[in-house]
């Protein structure tokens, strides 16, 4: 077997669940469900995951086999083997291929952010474990380095190299022994500290009179339950707020996917493992993460949750809670960071692989140099999100840039070409050799349920919410910086795309 | 908790969890054969 291709199927399953399952899973899912309804948001996120995200997903795996057979691994070069229009290649490919890069540049700070944390907790780093609010804040400014721009030789510096060359290092061993041998300990090992830390918050009793019951209910009782918690169904802020959620999570459209699928060998299945990866994803979201994140912080700090973003539930509030947790706190806090340390890695990865790919693919280079030259790249785009570090403008520009519009862009290009290919090609292409039956409904459902309500839901969002975020993109000199850098690797991306296609 | 909020967090732990494990099982069912 070609050292290029996965070995087993449940080590492509489990690469591509590592690769799904990341920080958004941990720390975004909580706080979106939290404020979009609680209990009453997961009606929303369940019609988007099955009837969306899973077709959408299945049609990348299949796209990126079928590339795959044909040599082409990039996020671009399996989207060169559908569309022939250049413009549009040009367009769709860089969509899809600057994705993981701009990603990158932003995801390994929040990676050594966690490997910080995790000394932290391990009393290995000058900084103390915080014991209120207020020390939490200043501890998350000293190891992000938000307060201020500025490149020194600091704790967090030192973090980020370690993160950079662990990164470098799994990339370098390749496919099968690099990726495939660590997801297939890291994955297992991520859902057995979930289930730990869970069984923790769930046998506390009691804390301050505050029941593990009210916890819970605090997380999913439908929001408003007294009035008509239905009209969260009605509202469509929350349909965009599930949708973003189940997007951003299972990674559909970024590019990662249709990678890892183009390493599938011909004889292998995409249907299973495709579904697999997604479910790991799901269950891990709201099974273990739904369960762990709130309740702990209401247990232990009380129902004022001042914030509900990523950053400020898990750097923030999280720390507190381990600290309050009585007997083994710096256990606990050890393992919660280990845990965002291995999610966040196994995504890494594969974001990493995908601009490997491309390089190889446009550039005919041999994998060594271009793996060394995409750790190059990336590795000088962390050094730009390090020192241009002042209220994390430019990574959270990147992630609207990047993490937001152009993802969007990316998926709803996916759904037409899904929607534009013969249903009965598409079905046929999905259960080449497959383990499981896919119901041909599922796959004819993209171009009548799929990609209408995709449609619809952009359409609320450009009229409703997109406006107002825009405004906000613009206001310091960071997020300018992370506006034109995401501008020019498009322009780059694309240049490159359309002169080397044929 | 609520009898609202006890159905909807069981009954999305039932519907992720089965979905988890029938693939689980038979992706390592047929990962063996």
């Amino acid at each position: 077997m070609a050292t290029n291709q996965w070995k087993t199927p449940l080590g492509v399953a489990l690469a591509a669940a590592g690769s799904a399952i990341g920080l958004g899973n941990f720390l975004r899912f909580p706080g979106v469900a939290y404020n979009n309804g609680g209990g009453a948001f997961i009606v929303p996120y369940l019609i988007c995951f099955f009837l969306i995200a899973i077709p959408l997903s299945l049609v990348e795996w299949a796209l990126g086999k079928k590339a795959g057979q044909l040599n082409q691994h990039s996020p671009a070069g399996v989207l060169s083997v559908f569309i022939k229009n250049r413009f549009f290649l040009a367009v769709a490919g860089a969509f899809s291929t600057i994705i993981p890069i701009g990603i990158y540049f932003f995801y390994a700070l929040i990676q050594s952010w966690c490997l910080s944390y995790m000394l932290v907790f391990l009393g290995l780093s000058p900084y103390e474990i915080p014991k209120t609010s207020q020390e939490s804040i200043m501890l998350f400014e000293q190891i992000s380095k938000s307060s201020h721009n500025g490149f020194s030789m600091s704790f967090p510096l030192l973090s980020l190299t370690v993160v950079a060359i662990a990164n470098a290092w799994i990339i370098l061993k390749g496919l099968q022994h690099g990726i495939e041998r660590f997801c297939k300990f890291a994955v297992p090992l991520m859902i057995a500290l979930a289930l730990i830390l869970l069984t923790r918050v769930l046998t506390i009793g009691s804390v301050e009179g505050r029941t593990v019951s009210d916890a819970l209910g605090f997380m999913w009782n439908p929001k408003g339950a007294s009035e008509n918690w239905g009209d969260y169904l009605l509202n469509s802020s929350v349909w965009l707020a599930a949708f973003g959620q189940v997007f951003f999570s299972l990674g559909t459209g970024c590019g990662v996917i249709v990678v890892y699928a183009s390493y599938v060998p011909k004889n292998k299945d995409v249907a299973l493992t495709g579904l697999t990866a997604a479910s790991a994803n799901g269950f891990v979201e709201v099974c273990l993460a739904g369960l762990i994140t709130i309740p702990a912080i209401f247990l232990f700090l009380g129902p004022d949750l001042e914030a509900t973003s990523s950053f400020s539930l898990g750097f923030m509030s999280l720390p507190l809670v381990f600290e309050k947790m009585w007997g083994l706190n710096r256990f606990f806090g050890f393992l919660w960071f280990l845990l965002l340390f291995l999610a966040a890695i196994t995504s890494s990865i594969s974001i990493i692989q995908s601009f490997v790919a491309f390089l190889q693919d446009y550039f005919s280079l041999p994998f060594k140099k271009a793996a060394l030259f995409a750790i190059v790249i990336m590795t000088a785009g962390n050094v730009l999100c390090y020192t241009l570090s002042l209220n994390n403008g430019l990574l959270a520009s990147l992630d609207f840039w990047l993490g937001t519009i152009t993802i969007t862009l990316s998926s709803l290009t996916l759904c037409l070409l899904g929607a534009m290919i013969n249903t009965t090609t598409l079905h046929q292409m999905i259960s080449e050799n497959a383990a499981i039956k896919i119901p041909r409904l599922l796959i004819s459902g993209i171009k009548f349920i799929s990609l209408p309500i995709f449609l619809i839901l952009m359409l609320v969002w450009f009229k409703s919410g997109i406006s107002e975020q825009l405004t906000k993109t613009f206001d310091s000199f960071e997020q300018i910086v992370g506006f034109f850098v995401s501008i020019g690797l498009f322009v780059f991306t694309s240049i490159i795309i359309f002169k080397k296609s044929k | 908790m609520t009898v609202e909020g006890f159905f909807l967090m069981v009954s999305s732990l039932i519907i992720f969890t089965s979905f988890f494990l029938f693939c689980v099982f038979k992706l390592a069912k047929s990962d063996r054969e």
